[in-house]
């Protein structure tokens, strides 16, 4: 098979992936990042609501002129972007990719997987019909595509997707009847609810879809009460004639080429699942494989670059262009800003969570 | 019975009475005072990254919650369209109207212009009273969210949280 060299291979242009190439180019490292959509930008690319985080991190821009600030920077500093490009598996021999129907290996000294995150889906009599469909879909339908997928919405989770995805399809013009939860509180932030309690949309805990009807798409949902045994409370059913059911119920790290190349995993809950364990430099348990974003357990887009960013300089100080001072030196501000933004009432256990992989990992190399 | 922003996305009384930067009612001047409905502590700071007087501190904790120095608001509202959570607001009196003039963030289509009369709703969308729009700051000026700014009677200075022209529900009365 034909084969090319590179000198750092990252897979994934979202935030993680390019944060990681900026840092890696201005180290002197040549950069090549493959990702398999036509737009650079991952995640960013369908967000059009303004960003939490720190401002340091573009916090207050919208996620689309994130990813357009970010891929501006990279280019300016001669990354070569490679769209359309499947990386398909990470063997021995190099990674694996098929790019314009061609199909080849790439060499790389090393490779920083920065592959985001895959949606979770939940199931109840009817979430086969058309028109059920997940958070994903329909911010790619609307906010790319522009075109909104039903008129008459109930969103299932009220994390901070489902009340983002809620409140965008608030301002496309459809009208949302409920956001339903399962647990007996919110889970996303409390300002992403007040937008859309503020716009008249009820916000049900302790509840879930009973079920979706109709013949050939959605044409009603039914919705039940949960008691405090989780048992369904009889006559606690509600009727909303919708057409559309938007599931938003979590986010688990894309991990297969980790796996495929046997990297070490830990299962973490708070993060999503399994889990890549790896060194404070986002170097997972397989020399020269880097890891960082969501991938690394399902965060936000301030933690993705700052993790980008550190697996940028790493990669590019294990290939020469740095020595290990510097690298340490240019890497403290993002550690420490990780610290920063793993706390706060939401984040409590993601820097527990973080802890763990470290010391994971530091187990693995005895 | 949970109440409470945690539980229904409704702060309780409690909680915006603790809000921080909340403007006590006799330091809102004419020139108007940033009213922040910020509770909880995520990691977040545009808000003090972008107001010009350095009115808003959070520090490098940035899940502190922010905290308003009063004396230096100066109203601008520059905040008002820069916090992500669209949890700012600038309230001022006109004490001789009797009436409050409140500048939020609004994201939906269409715009209101100035001398509309618009419906002002509470923190559930429900409507509380008409209010008269004074100025509609257009979007592109702050990277799409507008800034419109609205006069009613005083006695509904905190019952007011929003606008709506987008659509009408039932829960409307
Ligand atoms: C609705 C919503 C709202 C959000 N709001 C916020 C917010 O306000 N603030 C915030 O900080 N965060 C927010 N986030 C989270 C943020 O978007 C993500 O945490 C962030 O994008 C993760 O970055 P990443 O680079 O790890 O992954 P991604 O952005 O998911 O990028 C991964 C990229 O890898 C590519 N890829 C994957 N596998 C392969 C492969 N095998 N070959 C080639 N390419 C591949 C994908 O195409 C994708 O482009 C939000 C997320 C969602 C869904
Ligand atoms: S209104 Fe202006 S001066 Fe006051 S806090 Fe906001 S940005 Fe600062
Ligand atoms: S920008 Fe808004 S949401 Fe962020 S900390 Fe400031 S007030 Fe809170």
């Amino acid at each position: 098979m034909k084969e090319l060299e590179r000198e750092i291979l990252i897979i994934g242009a979202g935030p993680a992936g390019i944060s990681a190439a900026i840092e890696a180019a201005k180290a002197g490292a040549k950069v090549t990042v493959a990702d398999e959509h036509d737009t650079i930008g991952g995640q960013l690319y369908k967000q059009i609501h303004k960003f939490f985080g720190a401002a340091d991190n573009h916090a207050g821009m919208r996620g689309f002129e994130i990813a357009r600030k970010l891929e501006q920077e990279a280019k300016e500093l001669g990354v070569e972007f490679w769209l359309n490009t499947v990386a398909y598996g990470i063997f021995k021999e190099g990674v694996g990719i098929v790019r314009d129907g061609d199909n080849f290996i790439v060499k790389a000294k090393k490779v920083i997987v920065a592959a985001g995150g895959i949606e979770n889906t939940t199931a109840f009599p009817g979430s086969t019909l058309p028109g059920v469909m997940l958070a994903g879909a329909a911010q790619t339908m609307t906010n790319i595509h522009r075109v909104l997928p039903g008129k008459r919405m109930v969103v299932v989770g009220s994390g901070n997707v489902g009340l983002i995805v809620a409140y965008q399809m608030l301002q496309a013009g459809a009208e949302v009847l409920a956001v339903v939860e399962r647990d007996d509180h919110i889970g996303g932030y409390g300002v992403h609810a007040e937008k859309i309690r503020t716009a008249g949309v009820p916000i049900l805990t302790d509840t879930i879809i009973k079920c979706a009807s109709g013949k050939t798409s959605v044409e009603g949902v039914t919705t039940v009460k949960l008691g405090a045994d989780g048992a369904e409370i009889a006559g606690s059913e509600q009727e909303f004639n919708a057409d559309t059911v938007i599931m938003a119920v979590g986010m688990a790290p894309l991990t297969e080429l980790l796996w495929n190349i046997g990297c070490r995993f830990e299962f973490i809950g708070e993060l999503g699942g399994y889990v890549p364990v790896h060194n404070e430099f986002m170097q997972t348990s397989v020399d020269g494989i880097y890891a960082a974003g969501d991938i690394t357990g399902v965060e936000e887009a301030s933690v993705a670059m700052e993790e980008g960013c550190i697996a940028g300089i790493a990669a590019a100080s294990a290939c020469g262009h740095i020595s290990a001072e510097e690298c340490s030196a240019r890497c403290a501000s993002h550690i420490d800003a990780l610290a920063v933004l793993e706390s706060g009432e939401y984040d409590g256990e993601r820097s527990a969570a973080r802890a763990k992989k470290l010391e994971l990992y530091k187990a693995s190399e005895k | 019975m949970h109440d409470g922003i945690l539980y229904t996305g409704v702060p309780n009384r409690q909680e915006l009475k603790n809000a921080p930067g909340i403007p006590a009612a006799d330091s809102i001047g004419a020139g108007g005072t940033a009213f922040i409905e910020c509770l909880q502590t995520i990691a977040c700071n545009p808000c003090e990254a972008n107001c010009p007087t350095g009115a808003i501190s959070i520090g490098a904790q940035i899940s502190n919650r922010p905290v308003l120095d009063a004396k230096k608001c100066v109203g601008c509202g520059t905040c008002v369209s820069k916090c992500p959570g669209l949890a700012i607001t600038v309230i001022a009196r006109k004490r001789d109207d009797a009436t409050t003039v409140l500048s939020l963030p609004y994201e939906y289509f269409p715009l209101p212009s100035a001398g509309d009369t618009v419906a002002a709703v509470d923190r559930e969308g429900r409507f509380v009273c008409d209010a008269n729009v004074l100025n509609v700051k257009p979007m592109s000026a702050h990277q799409s969210t507008s800034v419109v700014k609205i006069e009613f009677p005083e006695e509904y200075t905190f019952k007011v949280k929003s606008i709506n022209t987008f659509h009408w529900r039932s829960n409307n009365g």
